[in-house]
């Protein structure tokens, strides 16, 4: 995505040349009407130079590569110029990942690049636990004169990995046939105990219980709890209204979610339960769920570059008709998939969503970083407001996980699924 | 998580390493300042030169250049104190600036004998302050407007040095294109402090960029002089009313 503008910054030059002369001319005095020539030739000046082509290569390294949370990365970034014209005034901002803060040395850098010629700079931020995609950079290119201005985004895929702290995501009763790791309340096959049940002939003799046929003579049958697989779809909340945060130094709920997203579907890749990844905001994401390798690979990259997941908040007056993305992605889901919501729950809208899934069928976990504040009084009305639809939203048994992003998310799941399961 | 805890205690005492600072880069800025006191040198020192037969900075107000420079120095430090968190000092510090420009331009704006050599010297010495208040790192979204302002008092300055003084055309030329440099170097470290930020490394494309400003000024220069080596400026005050017709219309079409 490139964007060419005019800076019009030679614009006052002409008030120049034009009060010169005019001085020069009322006072009939050729030296200062020679002054405005100075003006006048400013002002020609963004006109012999043309928008430069930027065409960037863009190589970045992590080192250490598998860091401790807690420790600083030292990131290295290199920029070559590919393209056929000189930059004379590149700017480049390196795309952090979102939940991180630098710690040493600043992401910006400004460079004179010849073509084929590269510049690097590099700094370090503080490694927290789950991976963190590094989002594209943003390169900013004027010409000579500064009259043009060139915008434009580099990709390449970095991440900064580090165990992630989710150890288990507790899923809801809502299965598939297949065997698998999700405890339901059924009887059948499994390893916790659920209920015995008077024997009927063609029950497995593995499960007859021997010791209480021994004592009373009575032939009863134990059951356990069955284990099934669980179709679950993660479903990120990155509509205008999410991209909302405490104060302008901590992440906003989007990047908060993604994340959370992102340990979510690694800790649920390490089960055989199929995860599809959906995400409302800029553009619809849908990936249906499915299971092995090359699928959450793919699941990976979504999350990493489809423009839904964007974590730079959008312009004030955006407005992307995200609503109806909201019911396209209900006609979507199958019966009988569940679904893991990643939202702020700032408004009214994605909370009908969830409430109107939850009432068809679908079991619907809520995840919700807090994104409120009670430093201002509209902060307070804000979690007054949020606080009503976490109520709401229990009280029509969907499982929230009100979670303040400053906490690892994993103990958070399993408290949520030991208070409401 | 002691993570986050331990980033927040980190605001306190290195604010830099986690936010970004948009203030005015410090190489242009010491560029725009230098082009800016260039300016005041060029308009002031050479015409009195020409007529005391002196040194070649006879005429430059240098006490109040040098009250000026030290005012803007006190802002500086100014912004650097408060940036720390000593309120009280930091604006001791402002008020010890603001008080060393005004009396800058006080002392060049009563100093001299002739009331053209005031006006000429206090617009040049207030541009210069102006210019080195809007690059010093105090109020970030008034630091391009500053600039303006002080590159448009030059200006001024260089056209009363132009109608009221017997400096000669070459460096008035000089001192319009400073002017211009001075702007252009001030704009560029307001925009760069807040796209890229002064924790970066910007000296090369900002030394670069102002370098070839000044050179294409140079080239205006040399053209504008070799035009006047022609004899153009002894056409009639109708032909000049013509050229200024047709200056308008060219610069009203180069700017749309």
């Amino acid at each position: 995505m490139t964007t060419v503008r005019r800076t019009r910054r030679w614009r006052g030059v002409v008030a120049v040349a034009l009060f010169a002369a005019a001085v020069g001319l009322l006072a009939k005095d050729p030296v200062v009407l020679l002054l405005g020539a100075v003006g006048a030739g400013y002002a020609a000046y963004p006109w012999l130079t043309s928008p430069p082509t930027v065409d960037l290569d863009l190589t970045r390294t992590v080192d250490p590569h598998d860091a401790e949370a807690g420790t600083d990365v030292d990131v290295t970034v290199r920029v070559r110029n590919t393209g056929s014209s000189t930059l004379t005034d590149l700017r480049v901002v390196d795309g952090v990942p979102p939940m991180l803060t630098v710690s040493g040395g600043t992401p910006r850098h400004a460079a004179f690049l010849r073509p084929g010629a590269t510049t690097e700079f590099s700094y370090a931020v503080r490694a927290e636990h789950g991976r963190h995609q590094f989002d594209p950079a943003t390169a900013i290119a004027r010409d000579a004169a500064g009259a043009h201005e060139v915008e434009t985004t580099v990709q390449t895929d970095t991440a900064i990995e580090c165990a992630a702290t989710v150890p288990e995501v507790p899923l809801r009763q809502q299965t598939m046939r297949a065997g698998g790791s999700v405890v339901t309340d059924e009887g059948g096959a499994g390893t916790e105990f659920h209920q015995t049940r008077e024997y009927r002939s063609g029950d497995p003799l593995s499960r007859i219980d021997w010791r209480r046929r021994a004592k009373t003579g009575e032939l009863t049958t134990i059951e356990f709890r069955e284990e099934r697989l669980a179709s679950v779809v993660l479903c990120l909340d990155a509509r205008p209204s999410a991209y909302r945060a405490t104060d302008e130094d901590e992440p906003h709920a989007v990047a908060c979610g993604r994340e959370g997203m992102a340990q979510v579907l690694t800790a649920l890749a390490d089960t055989r339960n199929p995860v599809g990844v959906a995400a409302v905001g800029r553009q619809p994401c849908w990936l249906p769920p499915r299971t092995g390798s090359d699928h959450l690979a793919e699941a990976r990259r979504r999350m990493g570059s489809h423009p839904a997941f964007s974590t730079v908040p959008p312009a004030p007056d955006a407005d992307w008709g995200a609503d109806g993305q909201l019911e396209q992605l209900r006609r979507r889901l199958d019966p009988g998939t569940q679904v893991v919501l990643f939202s702020p729950l700032a408004d009214e809208a994605v909370t009908a969503f969830a409430l109107e899934l939850e009432r068809g069928g679908t079991a619907v976990t809520v995840v919700s970083p807090d994104p409120t504040t009670t430093a201002t009084r509209g902060g307070r009305l804000a979690t007054v407001e949020r606080d009503d639809r976490i109520r709401r939203l229990r009280s029509a048994e969907v499982r929230v996980v009100d979670w303040d992003p400053a906490e690892p998310l994993g103990p958070e799941l399993v408290r949520a699924r030991e208070g409401f399961a | 998580m002691s993570g986050r805890t331990g980033r927040r205690t980190e605001t306190e005492t290195e604010p830099t390493a986690r936010r970004h600072v948009a203030h005015p880069t410090r190489p242009g800025g010491v560029l725009a300042v230098l082009a800016a006191v260039l300016v005041v040198a060029a308009v002031t020192g050479s015409g009195a030169a020409d007529s005391a037969g002196a040194g070649p900075l006879a005429g430059v107000p240098l006490v109040g250049l040098g009250l000026s420079l030290l005012g803007v120095a006190g802002l500086v430090a100014a912004a650097a104190v408060r940036r720390r968190g000593h309120a009280v000092v930091g604006g001791l510090l402002l008020l010890a600036g603001a008080g060393g420009v005004v009396a800058a331009v006080a002392a060049t704006a009563t100093g001299a004998e002739a009331l053209s050599e005031r006006l000429v010297t206090g617009a040049g010495v207030a541009g210069v302050a102006l210019v080195g208040a809007g690059v010093a790192p105090l109020r970030s979204n008034r630091a391009g407007g500053l600039v303006t302002v002080g590159a448009a008092v030059l200006t001024v300055s260089v056209v009363l040095a132009g109608l009221l003084t017997e400096t000669g055309a070459t460096p008035l030329l000089v001192a319009m294109v400073a002017a211009v440099v001075a702007w252009d170097a001030g704009e560029r470290a307001v925009s760069l402090g807040e796209q890229v930020g002064v924790a970066a490394r910007t000296w090369p494309v900002e030394v670069g960029r102002t370098a070839a400003t000044a050179g294409y000024g140079v080239v205006v220069v040399a053209a504008t002089l070799g035009v006047r080596g022609m004899g153009v400026t002894d056409v009639p005050l109708v032909g000049l009313l013509l050229l200024l017709c047709a200056a308008v219309a060219l610069l009203v079409a180069l700017s749309n």
